[in-house]
């Protein structure tokens, strides 16, 4: 087992989130709101992982059970691939919403984009 | 030339000319001609009809009543199509249906001409209403609607009398029905004329329904109504052999011709249905003289003479057998005659007098069909139309004298003064002094309208059976019967009725010597009698036209055995009537009798002698107060006729108002509740279901549209359309969620 304890990732991964998530709330800029998701994602990443290397080490059996190879899981680390592979593609979608948006209204705050409200 | 084979669908033409000035008469009418000229058309038009049936009557007369009885000659028309063949509408001509119209259209024609003189008033009758002016052109009218109605009259009368079948001779039968009541309403703005109208329509329809059930009976039994069927040996056999009513013993036979006898009663003013009679004086007069006294009351007789073979068959044991129909015509008849006479003997209008005679006349007749004497009662049938038609024209006259000599005075007021002429005599108290019908306002008549008298003098004495006036041989014919039958052959209750017959003769006397005098003798007591004129050359001549047959038609029924004269007349009459029609049976006239002769004319001379005891001597006194009035409460009992209009009105007519008050009653209460209930209960519904439609399905509607409006306009605060803040309450409500999951 590293050092390391688990609940330090864990705090590291919530800070990265409340960041983020603080960003995406406050800012005007909607690059910025974009940044914040950003950051969401990956405190995310890191708490998924660190619970994947914490909580299931890799020590499941082989579903035979008769060779008594061990194989490694790797369920956690797929969640975060899809994860970072999801936020590039937010990444290049939402970028590709605010440069159309600027080019509409020659501006990209976002509390200026309330034309949907009841 | 007259040969009945030949000249026997002329009989179309004898109703048919009368029916022709009715609808020619009419159109003047509408086109507004001269009315004068619709009465000439009208006058002419029975003058042809007159001269057409006495052509028929001559040749039915060169057949011969034996030849005409087995084959009556019928010409007729296909007018129904029945099951197997037709119903006909058709004339047929007998002895009895060829010598009542020539009766018939004589005396139309004789008292259409009257007419034309009687109703000139009409012309200046009428006055418009706005500028007081007469109004000719509404008199012109209605003195051409008058000719109009009587020759409609003439029309349902001949065509009743020629009729073939019964059901045609119904359908004229109520064209006579109607003409009577149009022309007993004629001066329907009197009320009086209008009440008698409907009260003579009415009384006469309820023996008209009778008649009616009667003749769907003897169609139900033959299955034809033609008379040449019904009257045939077979079929009087086929009514006699029908047995009783289930449950009675009252024969099929005689409960039809009952119902036939209804009508007659009805239409001839036989008691308990003669009450409309004396009414339909409000009539004009000349209309009482054709309608009310020689042709449509005679009808009834006419009906059951003709249906004579079928009362024979209903009376197995001779006319006096009680269970027969002839019996109750007898009695019926019988107690009439009785009874209107001794009414007439206490009416002081002169036209009321005559009509309670007619009635009792009627009576007489119905009596000798009753007890067979089917000839007496044909020939007293015939020469009663005729002296009764110039008796109530000679009454017309007496009123139309008056009338004018009233409106003579009235003009000339001081004309008394300077003729230096005594008072008139006391008036009588209750009499009213101005109205020209009451005998008491009359007098000394015979002085001013002396042709008026004496043609009246012929009638009376005709009426009251004194040799050789026609009514004589007539009356005299049927009780030499009734004593023949009811004396001689011992018979009690035809004995009965010969003794009710003679009374009445005795009263008639009385009643006509007391109209006489009162009408014609002592000094005048009214201006109107005093200056009275004779009337007009054309009122004139009919009286002298029809007293001359008054006088002289007895001759043509002289008993063959009558001493001196009998032989030489031969009694063509009974020969050419006694054969009856279809059957053949001949009617053997009885041995002469000298008894009842006698004593008839003693009855008739001892109610003349009493007449001028009582009246005679001493007119003036008995028009101020009759001498009859002595009999107190028997008087009183007469004058108002028994009381028997009081009885009808309390029983039926108060009957049928409370019957009609009764169910208004029930109409408005229950029929009327019902509906109202109903609409009231439907109202109460719609509103139950208005107000569950409004509150509970438009509330409940209302509240969903209200919360979701209400619940959207809270949430609409949370859409900003700002995404952060969405973000924010994801965020927020992910906490609660959290935190829920782990407390």
């Amino acid at each position: 087992m590293p050092a390391v304890p688990v609940w330090w990732y864990l705090i590291v991964a919530a800070g990265l989130f409340c960041i983020g998530l603080y960003g995406a709330l406050t800012r005007r800029n909607a690059i910025n709101v974009l940044m914040g998701v950003e950051l969401m994602l990956n405190g995310v990443n890191v708490q998924t992982v660190a619970l994947w290397r914490y909580v299931t080490p890799a020590v499941a059996l082989d579903v035979n059970g008769a060779t008594g190879r061990f194989v490694t899981a790797v369920d956690g680390l797929a969640f975060a691939m899809f994860v970072i592979v999801l936020a590039a593609a937010e990444a290049a979608v939402g970028l590709a919403l605010i440069i159309a948006i600027y080019r509409s209204r020659r501006s990209v705050r976002m509390d200026e984009f309330a034309l949907l409200h009841g | 030339m007259l040969d009945l084979q030949s000249i026997g669908s002329l009989a179309w033409l004898v109703p048919g000319f009368t029916a022709a000035a009715f609808v020619i008469a009419t159109a003047m009418i509408v086109a507004g001609a001269r009315a004068r000229w619709a009465a000439r058309v009208v006058v002419l038009g029975i003058l042809a009809s007159a001269v057409v049936s006495v052509l028929l009557l001559a040749a039915a007369w060169r057949a011969g009543a034996e030849e005409l009885a087995h084959h009556p000659y019928v010409t007729s028309l296909a007018w129904i199509p029945m099951g197997d063949g037709w119903m006909t509408v058709g004339m047929m001509i007998d002895p009895l249906s060829a010598a009542v119209a020539v009766m018939v259209t004589l005396i139309c024609l004789a008292i259409f001409v009257y007419s034309t003189a009687y109703m000139e008033g009409e012309f200046h009758a009428y006055r418009d209403p706005t500028s007081g002016e007469i109004d000719h052109g509404l008199g012109n009218a209605r003195y051409a609607r008058f000719f109009a109605f009587v020759a409609l009259f003439a029309t349902g009368m001949l065509g009743f009398v020629l009729a073939s079948n019964l059901l045609q001779a119904l359908i004229f039968w109520e064209v006579m029905g109607l003409c009577s009541f149009l022309l007993i309403g004629f001066w329907y703005h009197k009320p009086s004329a209008t009440a008698a109208a409907v009260k003579a329509f009415i009384t006469t329809r309820v023996g008209d329904v009778f008649l009616f059930a009667g003749i769907m009976a003897l169609f139900g039994v033959f299955g034809t109504v033609d008379y040449a069927a019904m009257l045939s040996d077979g079929g009087v056999e086929r009514l006699a052999g029908l047995g009783n009513v289930p449950g009675t013993s009252l024969p099929w036979s005689g409960a039809i011709m009952l119902l036939i006898f209804a009508g007659a009663v009805g239409k001839s003013a036989q008691f308990p249905l003669h009450v409309w009679l004396p009414d339909a004086m409000e009539g004009p007069t000349p209309v009482s003289a054709l309608i009310h006294a020689a042709t449509m009351v005679s009808a009834g007789v006419f009906l059951i003479a003709r249906m004579h073979p079928l009362f024979s068959a209903t009376s197995v044991g001779g006319p006096a057998d009680p269970s027969g129909a002839m019996f109750v015509v007898a009695v019926i008849g019988g107690f009439t005659a009785l009874l209107a006479a001794t009414i007439a003997l206490a009416q002081f209008d002169i036209k009321r007098v005559l009509a309670y005679s007619t009635i009792s006349q009627l009576g007489y007749m119905f009596l000798a069909l009753g007890i067979g004497a089917y000839v007496a009662a044909v020939f007293h049938l015939i020469t009663h139309a005729f002296f009764k038609a110039l008796l109530f024209l000679g009454s017309g006259s007496v009123i139309h004298g008056v009338e004018h000599g009233a409106h003579h005075a009235h003009e000339h007021p001081d004309l008394d003064r300077l003729s230096g002429r005594e008072a008139l005599p006391a008036p009588s108290p209750d009499a009213d002094p101005h109205d020209p019908q009451d005998m008491r306002n009359m007098g000394n008549l015979r002085e001013r309208m002396p042709v008026t008298f004496l043609t009246f003098m012929a009638g009376a004495l005709a009426l009251t059976g004194i040799i050789p006036f026609a009514g004589f041989w007539s009356k005299d014919e049927i009780l030499a019967e009734a004593f023949h039958k009811g004396v001689l052959q011992g018979d009690p209750l035809i004995g009965l009725l010969w003794a009710a017959a003679t009374l009445t003769a005795f009263l008639t006397a009385l009643y006509v010597a007391r109209q006489v005098f009162m009408v014609f003798y002592g000094p005048p007591h009214s201006e109107g009698a005093r200056h009275a004129p004779e009337s007009d050359v054309r009122m004139v001549a009919p009286l002298v036209f029809l007293a001359l047959f008054a006088a002289l038609l007895g001759l043509v029924g002289v008993h063959e055995s009558f001493p001196g004269i009998g032989p030489l007349l031969g009694n063509p009459f009974h020969h050419f009537l006694g054969v009856l029609t279809a059957t053949g049976a001949h009617l053997h006239a009885l041995p002469f009798e000298l008894a009842p002769l006698f004593i008839s004319l003693a009855a008739a001379g001892a109610g003349w002698a009493l007449g001028w005891l009582l009246y005679g001597r001493n007119p003036a006194a008995a028009r101020a107060r009759d001498p009859l009035q002595r009999l107190g409460p028997l008087w009183r009992l007469l004058h108002r006729k028994y009381y028997l209009d009081e009885a009808y009105r309390a029983l039926f007519v108060q009957l049928a108002l409370l019957l009609s008050r009764a169910s208004a009653l029930l109409d408005s209460l229950v029929v009327d509740g019902a509906v109202n209930a109903s609409g009231r209960g439907g109202n109460l519904l719609s509103r139950l279901s208005g107000w569950v439609d409004r509150v509970i399905v438009d509330g409940s509607v209302n509240v969903t549209a209200m919360a979701t409006g209400e619940l959207s306009r809270g949430l609409r605060l949370v859409q900003t359309g700002r995404v952060q803040q969405y973000l924010l309450i994801v965020f927020v409500s992910v906490l609660f969620l959290v935190a829920a999951y782990i407390l």
